[in-house]
């Protein structure tokens, strides 16, 4: 069996606990819970590759706390990461850019570079989306395929993680 | 003396010293030699009799083997000589032969040899008493550690590690043991959070072991991490977080240890209080957020109602010159009383809003028999504008449902909401043109209101944003208000507000409402 780990990274409260609730136990709370070190969930992942061929890989999907001031991320986290899924919330634009740094704290720790996609979140709150999707979308750029997602509805969740499976068993790394 | 067998023969090879002979024949000594004394044999004489209670007279009596001995081994045939003797006898017609061999030194070599091999033993059974008793210890220290709520696991030689003691239920889960499997963990796997870090122990242990640092205990610790462990660790149908941290301790006698702390009760403290600083720290970023947008807003809120001021004050100091002829009297008091209006509806705006975002959140009527009528207050809305699209050229149509539909929420709100999407459309419907305001039944639950326009539509850079404060679709005289209005208005009532692009050009805004007889 395949086993891959993927790390989830952003700033505190973007959702990186509820897309992982969403997609592995399909469900989701309002209620903001902060993660304290890691929290690690795994998901049997069927999908396609590049033959057309069916491959099931189990992600170990290291939902890594948040961090500020309060704290911050041991490099140790990112030993291992085959793949990377770097999250903002939408609503915040100041958290895209704590995601990009983090990304690239992360690639040097894991000393190459590892497949990563960007998932904008907080689809359903896009009314309050101080700079528009598109804008977004562009500031970041094709190398991490952003994606806009909610965590609450479950829009673009499970294409995202079942984009980057894809990518990690391609090996298409940006 | 006759022909020694061969198996007496090999054993005179092998050299034993003081030998001793003696011939016999029934049973009487005919013939003795040899180191006589060195066996004690002094009383053996020519003639005598062997008697029959000597520790080798069997040797004596066993007729009938004539090719063949009888042996004795190490035979202590006088307490007062200090000699072991090994006996052989062999028969030959009627003669028995006897040889005295003195083996005390083989003798000692094998009593050193017993020796040594009891004291083997007794090392083998001290050092397994001791592994005993270690494993005890091991037991025990697994099960005093197991009652504080940590588990061990030990470094073994080969690397890996184990518990020394039944471990946890949450242990064997976390690492994933299954029945009858060894107890057994690799590290080094970063993928898993343990084995990871008991890779990091065993560099760790390394370290301490080659250190200059001499034996003392030291410690590394892991970081915490919760997995998804069955709720009931037999049943394993629900599933829960848990919490837990690792010690790595190098101890002074160069073994390695690794302590698992589980952390629910701490985690969740720190996580309380975590979550109050970033809860602070979330409200503190909104409410910055907030008194920026109502900064800006009060100054664009300004900046509009100085425009209509501006025609005020102008028409007014026109007619105080009382140079103007009546017509021209009459168009500026026109022009100001057009300007004082649309002053009072931009004044009226800003109130609904500020009045809205205080209103409390349950103010609305959902009874079925009194909640308002959507169709009602949509023909009657239309009604009131009408006047307006008149000036304008721009037709009004109302189409749709006929009959009731009651909907959650509160008349007067209700005609504000409906007015400013009218109002809005009226703004960009070119000359000529008709909006169409549409009330259905959208499903058992829902009921949709649409304002249909034929104008140039909103820009796509501005859709995802246009029912925010604020927003303004570039047309003349609108505050960025109405339409945040109708959103925070309608999504109080649990309904939603909408655009898109209409078919064939122009806007379409869509009011979703919930049915008052679904709700209630």
């Amino acid at each position: 069996m395949i086993r891959k780990k993927v790390c989830l990274l952003g700033s505190f409260a973007v959702g990186k606990t509820s897309l992982v609730r969403r997609f592995v136990h399909s469900i989701f709370s309002e209620r903001y819970h902060t993660t304290i070190g890691v929290k690690i969930d795994k998901k049997l992942v069927q999908v396609r590759v590049d033959d057309g061929q069916l491959t099931e890989v189990t992600l170990v999907l290291w939902d890594v706390q948040g961090e500020d001031r309060f704290q911050s991320i041991p490099t140790s986290y990112y030993r291992g990461s085959s793949g990377l899924l770097l999250v903002a919330d939408g609503t915040r634009p100041q958290t895209l850019d704590s995601a990009l740094q983090i990304a690239e704290t992360a690639t040097q720790s894991i000393g190459k570079d590892v497949p990563m996609r960007l998932l904008l979140n907080k689809a359903d709150l896009v009314a309050q989306w101080e700079v528009p999707a598109p804008e977004l979308l562009r500031k970041v750029g094709a190398d991490f395929a952003p994606r806009v997602t909610s965590a609450k509805t479950g829009d673009g969740v499970d294409e995202s993680f079942r984009d980057l499976t894809r990518a990690l068993l391609s090996g298409d790394v940006p | 003396m006759s022909q020694i067998p061969e198996a007496v023969q090999a054993r005179l090879v092998r050299g034993p010293s003081k030998l001793a002979w003696a011939i016999l024949r029934d049973r009487k000594v005919v013939e003795i030699g040899g180191a006589v004394d060195a066996h004690g044999l002094r009383w053996l004489q020519v003639g005598s009799p062997v008697p029959t209670d000597v520790p080798w007279s069997s040797v004596v009596t066993q007729d009938g083997r004539g090719d063949g001995a009888v042996e004795m081994r190490a035979l202590r045939l006088d307490p007062d000589v200090e000699a072991h003797t090994d006996v052989l006898g062999w028969h030959e017609d009627e003669v028995t032969h006897v040889l005295f061999l003195d083996t005390s030194a083989t003798v000692e070599l094998l009593d050193a040899s017993m020796q040594r091999q009891n004291t083997d033993d007794l090392l083998r059974d001290r050092l397994a008493g001791a592994e005993r008793m270690r494993r005890v210890e091991r037991r025990a220290r697994g099960e005093a550690f197991a009652a504080l709520g940590y588990e061990l696991l030990e470094e073994g030689p080969d690397g890996t590690f184990r518990p020394p003691s039944e471990p946890a239920a949450w242990l064997v889960s976390l690492c994933g043991w299954g029945a009858g499997e060894p107890r057994v963990v690799d590290p080094g796997d970063p993928i898993d959070y343990l084995s990871g870090f008991l890779g990091d122990a065993v560099e760790f242990f390394r370290k301490a072991r080659s250190g200059p640092d001499g034996p003392e205990v030291r410690t590394l610790s892991s970081g915490v991490w919760t997995e998804i462990l069955p709720e009931s660790l037999a049943a394993g149908a629900a599933k829960r977080d848990m919490s837990f941290q690792a010690h790595a301790l190098a101890l002074s006698d160069g073994r390695g240890v690794v302590v698992i702390e589980h952390k629910n009760q701490s985690v969740a403290e720190m996580q309380a209080s975590l979550q109050r600083q970033r809860d602070a720290e979330l409200s503190y970023e909104g409410l910055s957020h907030e008194m920026q947008v109502k900064d800006v807003l009060l100054h664009c809120i300004v900046h509009d109602l100085r425009g209509p001021l501006a025609s005020l004050v102008g028409a007014f100091s026109l007619l105080k010159k009382g140079t103007l002829d009546s017509a021209d009297a009459e168009e500026a008091i026109e022009i100001g009383l057009r300007q004082a209006k649309r002053q009072d509806e931009m004044i009226r705006h800003v109130l609904d809003v500020f009045a809205a975002e205080y209103e409390a959140l349950r103010q609305f009527d959902d009874d079925p028999a009194t909640a308002p009528d959507l169709v009602a207050i949509a023909r009657e809305t239309a009604q009131r504008q009408s006047a307006a699209f008149q000036v304008q050229s721009v037709d009004l149509l109302v189409t749709g449902a006929t009959g009731r539909l009651r909907v959650v929420g509160r008349a007067d709100r209700l005609e504000r909401v409906i007015a400013n999407l009218i109002g809005n459309a009226l703004r960009h419907a070119p000359a000529g043109t008709a909006v169409e305001v549409n009330v259905e039944e959208r499903d058992a639950e829902t009921v949709v209101l649409s304002v249909l326009d034929r104008g140039p539509g909103v820009p796509e850079e501005i859709r995802e944003r246009l029912f925010r404060r604020f927003v303004q679709g570039g047309s003349a005289g609108a505050a960025g208000l109405g339409l945040f209005y109708v959103r925070m208005t309608v999504e109080r009532w649990g309904g939603t507000a909408e655009y898109e692009p209409r078919e064939g050009g122009g806007a379409a805004f869509r009011v979703i409402l919930r049915r008052a007889a679904v709700s209630s």
